[in-house]
């Protein structure tokens, strides 16, 4: 790797060598790795130069992985693993999801029980339903649970092509959820989950296809009260627009 | 989006449909010339002050503008569309419902 410290390096092997630059993670016995400030940096500074394509964001997602693997603490490895998910890279790409998901598995393995560190990532960061599982099996604290039970959910909800049947199924897996966690708190909204899905189940039991329109009673553009059941006998295309 | 929104208005105007609009620019005063420069004759809810944050696109669930929402002559969503699909492939899910809504009728 070109960000190896070759001078960190010899500075060991010298005899009575003293100790390393305390900027450097300690890979392994003698590989020094770079810091995640230095790779922020580097990061920030190839915005600069050109958009990200795939190939830098699958190469600054796998220094960001060493990273995390050599931290000594749950707050640098969630930090190592925001700075892949947040790297300005809009496509889709199947290298960068599989070095997103060892960023979580680092964290599964060492942090599942940290709440305040780790319960704030998951409804920000976990797009993968198998390790969304894993850490709600793996995890004890129920803030934790609660924010994995509810990926599948969300990710089921954000598609606009369900069935009528998968529909009442998510509606179903959303009353058990509140069944389940409707008490427990998420630390990120500071709200329980109780309320927090209450805007989702509306969506998906009022919102899907199939569902009858909800009404909409409001002003037009020239100040006039209408109603969306005004319409009813026509079909409507409902167009939500702005002129910006 | 406009073109094809007025070639939809005018080449339905007979049948049973309507285009309604959400409309969401926070500046109604502002809005008022474009809606006559754009030629803009259909209706649209105003979403308030707040713009793409007001009321109705969030009880809604509005997550990526333009969002369509088709619902058929009985109240029914039967599509939805975060972006438009293409015109063509609008018009044909449209057609279809209209044909629908005129054969209930009889």
């Amino acid at each position: 790797m070109m960000q190896t410290f070759v001078c960190a390096v010899l500075a060991l092997a010298l005899p009575g060598g003293f100790a390393p630059p305390a900027m450097s993670v300690m890979h392994s016995s003698l590989q020094v790795i770079e810091t995640l400030d230095e790779l922020k940096a580097e990061i920030s500074a190839s915005y600069k130069e050109a958009p990200l394509d795939e190939a830098k964001a699958v190469d600054f997602s796998r220094r960001a992985l060493a990273i995390c693997k050599a931290a000594k603490e749950a707050g640098a490895r969630a930090d190592s693993l925001k700075v892949s998910f947040t790297l300005r890279f809009r496509g889709s790409s199947k290298d960068l999801d599989e070095v997103r998901g060892q960023l979580w598995d680092v964290v599964i393995e060492n942090d599942a029980d940290n709440v305040d560190v780790v319960a704030p990532l998951i409804s920000t960061y976990m797009k993968d339903r198998d390790r969304a599982a894993a850490l709600g099996k793996r995890s004890k604290a129920p803030e934790i649970k609660a924010a994995c039970a509810y990926i599948p959910l969300t990710l089921a909800a954000a598609r606009d092509d369900r069935s009528e049947k998968e529909t009442q199924e998510l509606v179903a897996g959303l009353k058990a959820f509140q069944k389940e966690f409707g008490t427990v708190v998420d630390p990120r909204r500071k709200k329980t989950w109780g309320e927090a899905s209450e805007t989702l189940l509306f969506q998906v039991e009022h919102l899907s296809i199939g569902a009858m329109a909800p009404e909409i009673e409001a002003n037009d553009t020239s100040g006039v009260k209408f109603k969306l059941s005004d319409y009813r006998g026509k079909v409507v295309l409902l167009d939500f627009w702005g002129n910006w | 989006m406009y073109p094809h929104e007025r070639s939809l208005v005018a080449r339905l105007k007979d049948d049973p449909f309507a285009l309604l609009g959400v409309n969401s620019d926070k500046d109604l005063d502002a809005l008022q010339p474009i809606l006559k420069e754009e030629n803009i004759t259909w209706r649209s809810f105003w979403n308030g002050p707040e713009g793409t944050a007001g009321p109705i696109s969030k009880r809604w669930g509005i997550s990526g503008w333009p969002t369509l929402y088709l619902i058929d002559a009985e109240g029914k969503i039967r599509h939805k569309f975060t972006g438009s699909p293409g015109d063509e492939k609008l018009d044909a899910f449209i057609d279809a419902l209209v044909a629908e809504a005129k054969t209930a009728k009889k």
